[in-house]
């Protein structure tokens, strides 16, 4: 290692060891401010405020016009470092927010996003990292279109910008949820507020400014995670370990699941939903008729509420239910449909989770159960059939996801990127060893706070009155009712397990209330999303700003282009996708994690096969890879889009959709990524050998003939 | 060309394919075993753990870990001797890896 990089490797620990030593002075100052009494809503806005300058100044600090330093941060970022950068480049919203509540919500389930978005830096740092490193251009479609010609360059731009969007909306999203949470604003506003965050870093300092603050970005992120780990496994194991601490909690969540599945008044809570169940069904029957009648004895109940002078509330409560009843027959269905999943989900065992640790347990539904009692030995035995089939499925699915999500981190364009940042290739080896630790540390911890999470609810929280429920149910409540409620169903004035709906996005942000920590906790927690979030979004934002002005404009449609102008044209890039995200985002989707995972399978339908093969097979040629890309996307597109319920409903097409071995559809990329290899390898075989010059570029990558770099 | 005589950046890249391919074999093994086996695993108990939940959760992340560190140190161990072996030709680029450390 020259010197000068020696002195500079000094300097950034320096800087960043007192960056680290400063968050953590911060969190404690404002713990003590909050002791002395300051309000909650100052400690938040601090929290944002602080956090956001940092980053803008940083920002602020790298801006550049420099096209090397725009585009790859100057290749100077250490392997260290460059794993940094790119933990917080990969750990988003839905890492930070989703992880710990999918877990929560879904038990070992959940662990497959755990494996699939750590198993994917293995493909990354064997089959591409060193690869792309000593090609050392400035974008992926850049390699696509140097082994493969300008075909391969455009859909491997356009399939950049497609996944890299869908990714960065729900980032957006996850910002607006953030400071809407901090702030107290709207979430719109949230939105732009945020938005304003994600700009200030990428807008004038490109790669280069968004990496420093990606850095910084990793130490809040991570500090905020481990605070609260760490705070719940002392306080409920004394062991400052989680990862070694948790393993008694799970034994004890266990013995509790099975002490509230034989609860007869969970078994109450059941029964009302299995009863609500059936009354939505019977609707369906006659839905003209239920509708008119549910409409008369709403009006009624308002005559009655009315002529007896009742509270005002009362009455308007009762009018808003008479305005949002359907109008129409088929919407009508719809909802009673919707009731009646909603009911059925609910008349389960636990609330309809599954056995926190039980790998693919699916709960009995009581209507299985009651068919089982009532039926005779052989439906029984068909019962069990089933059973096993569902179990079987749950354990394709676990392995398809789970390889979609490696397969799509192998195939991500601004984790990719990052290999073009480091100073030489066995920096960029080094680099992606750095990241995964630096992403396991996160992840080891994930399931280790779902765990702790759950045993507080377990153990602290059902069998609360409902007189004296904690404050932080009705708070988060108030901010939206899809993000936790708890309803007395049975009546009895005691909360069963069954009452209480949490949202997986709740998990992680409410930990520390949910585990009783100081408020200060909290905020943390929420300024650690909010990194990550903004860090991810800034990665994605620059992602699909070069594939539009570097390769689609400069490579393609005006190669004459000055590089000052590349620069700017990338910044005006820049800031026109952010604001189309940030609409997108005000749209209100729906949960975060299942777009992330769709975003997975695209990418890696779409690069992974041509990105692989033009590395390790030399046939590989331009026929192929453009036919096996577009094979990727067109499989994976039509096997989400016949197959996901809200696109089949914007097709027009009925019923339910055929899936094959009964495999998810965000899991598409299972099937479309073996579909592209293939077409890839037939079409090159069909195609003309590949010339001299990518010959050559093949010879290159892999080390086989100098000089590694082409500036 | 007769073996032995190869330039020692196609000798580089041999060993460096059969290390790919000697890594991707624990790989494959973890990402379709421990989800396979898992239920089965779960009958035995690590530090608590169903060793399922705990292969799945952690065992599995270190041994990605150890994959991914082991494919870094073992191409600098290679570059490193195959350094010193082609020591005496000045003209070769063992590691074609010339001019990386100021591209």
């Amino acid at each position: 290692m020259p010197d000068a990089q020696v002195a500079f490797v000094r300097r950034l620990h320096r800087i960043y060891g007192g960056f680290a030593l400063g968050v953590l002075a911060f969190v404690v100052l404002l713990g003590a401010l909050e002791r002395l009494g300051w309000p909650r809503g100052w400690i938040g806005a601090m929290f944002l405020i602080a956090t956001i300058l940092v980053y803008a100044v940083i920002g602020l600090i790298s801006r550049t016009t420099d096209e090397v330093e725009y585009f790859v941060a100057g290749r100077r970022v250490p392997a260290m470092y460059n794993g940094m950068a790119t933990a917080a480049d990969w750990m988003s919203a839905a890492s930070f927010i989703g992880t710990a509540g999918v877990l929560y919500l879904q038990g070992f389930a959940g662990l497959a996003y755990i494996l699939g978005w750590t198993g994917g830096y293995c493909l990354v740092a064997l089959l591409l990292a060193p690869y792309l490193r000593r090609f050392g251009q400035y974008t992926i479609p850049d390699f696509l279109g140097a082994r493969y010609g300008a075909l391969a360059r455009v859909i491997g731009a356009l399939s950049t910008v497609l996944v890299s969007f869908v990714y960065l909306v729900v980032q957006i999203y996850g910002v607006g949820l953030i400071t809407s949470h901090l702030t107290g604003f709207t979430f719109e506003i949230g939105i732009f507020v945020g938005l304003g965050g994600v700009l200030v870093c990428s807008f004038l300092g490109g790669m280069r400014a968004v990496t420093w603050t990606q850095v910084a970005q990793y130490i809040v992120l991570i500090v905020a995670y481990t605070v609260p780990v760490v705070w719940l496994s002392v306080k409920q194991t004394g062991n400052p370990v989680p990862m070694l601490a948790y393993g008694a909690q799970v034994a004890q969540v266990s013995e509790r699941e099975r002490e509230i599945e034989a609860d007869p008044r969970e078994r109450e809570v059941i029964e009302v939903f299995a009863q609500r169940a059936r009354a939505a069904n019977a609707k369906l029957a006659d839905v003209h008729a239920s509708l008119e009648a549910d409409r008369q004895a709403l009006m009624q109940r308002i005559a009655e509420l009315k002529a007896a002078d009742a509270p005002l509330g009362r009455i308007q409560q009762q009018e808003r239910r008479l305005r949002e009843l359907p109008t129409d027959d088929d919407s009508a269905r719809a909802t009673y449909i919707a009731q009646r999943d909603e009911a059925l989900r609910r008349a389960q065992p636990l609330g309809g989770l599954p056995p926190h640790a039980q790998p693919y347990a699916r709960p009995q539904s009581v209507a299985a159960e009651e068919e089982s009692q009532a039926g005779s030995m052989q439906s029984g035995a068909t019962h069990e059939g089933n059973a096993r089939a569902m179990s079987d499925s749950a354990r394709r699915n676990f392995i398809a996801l789970a390889l979609c999500l490696m397969v799509g981190t192998a195939a991500m364009p601004h984790i990719l990127m990052r290999s073009y940042t480091t100073p030489s290739v066995s920096e960029a080896r080094r680099s992606v060893a750095w990241a995964l630790f630096f992403i396991a540390l996160l992840y080891l911890m994930a399931p280790a706070l779902a765990v702790f999470v759950k045993y507080e609810v377990l153990y602290h929280l059902v069998g609360v009155p409902f007189d004296e429920l904690p404050e932080w149910i009705r708070r988060w409540s108030k901010l939206s009712r899809a993000l936790v409620s708890a309803r007395d169903v049975n009546g009895d004035g005691v909360l069963q397990f069954g009452e209480l709906v949490m949202s997986g996005d709740l998990i992680v942000l409410a930990a520390p209330e949910i585990g009783g920590l100081p408020n200060v906790v909290g905020y943390l927690v929420a300024a650690g999303g909010l990194a990550a979030a903004l860090s991810t979004a800034d990665g994605l934002l620059l992602t699909i700003a070069n594939a539009l002005s570097h390769d689609i404009y400069y490579r393609v449609l005006n190669p004459q282009a000055s590089p000052i102008r590349r620069v700017m044209l990338a910044k005006v890039m820049v800031l026109m996708v952010a604001l189309g995200a940030a609409y997108m985002a005000s749209l209100h989707l729906a949960d975060i994690l299942p777009f992330v995972a769709a975003a997975f399978s695209l990418a890696s339908a779409a690069l992974f096969p041509a990105l692989t093969l033009g590395v390790f097979w030399r046939r590989a040629n331009a026929l192929g890879a453009a036919a096996g890309m577009l094979t990727g996307l067109g499989v994976c597109l039509y096997y989400m889009a016949t197959n996901l319920p809200w696109t089949r409903a914007l097709l027009g097409l009925p019923g339910a959709g055929a899936r094959w071995f009964d495999i998810d559809p965000v899991a598409a990329g299972v099937f479309a990524v073996p579909a592209g290899l293939a077409v890839a390898i037939v079409g090159s075989l069909i195609g003309p050998s590949p010339g001299a010059m990518q010959s050559a570029l093949v010879e290159r990558i892999r080390g086989l003939s100098g000089p590694a770099s082409p500036s | 060309m007769l073996p032995g005589t190869e330039p020692a950046s196609l000798r580089r890249w041999q060993r460096v394919r059969r290390l790919t391919a000697a890594l991707l074999v624990p790989w494959v093994c973890v990402v379709l075993g421990v989800p396979w086996f898992a239920p089965e695993l779960s009958e035995l108990h690590l530090l608590g753990f169903p060793l399922g939940y705990w292969m799945a959760s952690q065992g599995a992340l270190l041994v990605f870990l150890a994959i991914v560190a082991g494919y870094a140190l073992s191409c600098d161990r290679l570059d490193a001797t195959l350094a010193e072996e082609t020591h005496a030709d000045p003209h070769a680029d063992p590691r074609g890896t010339q001019g990386d450390g100021h591209a």
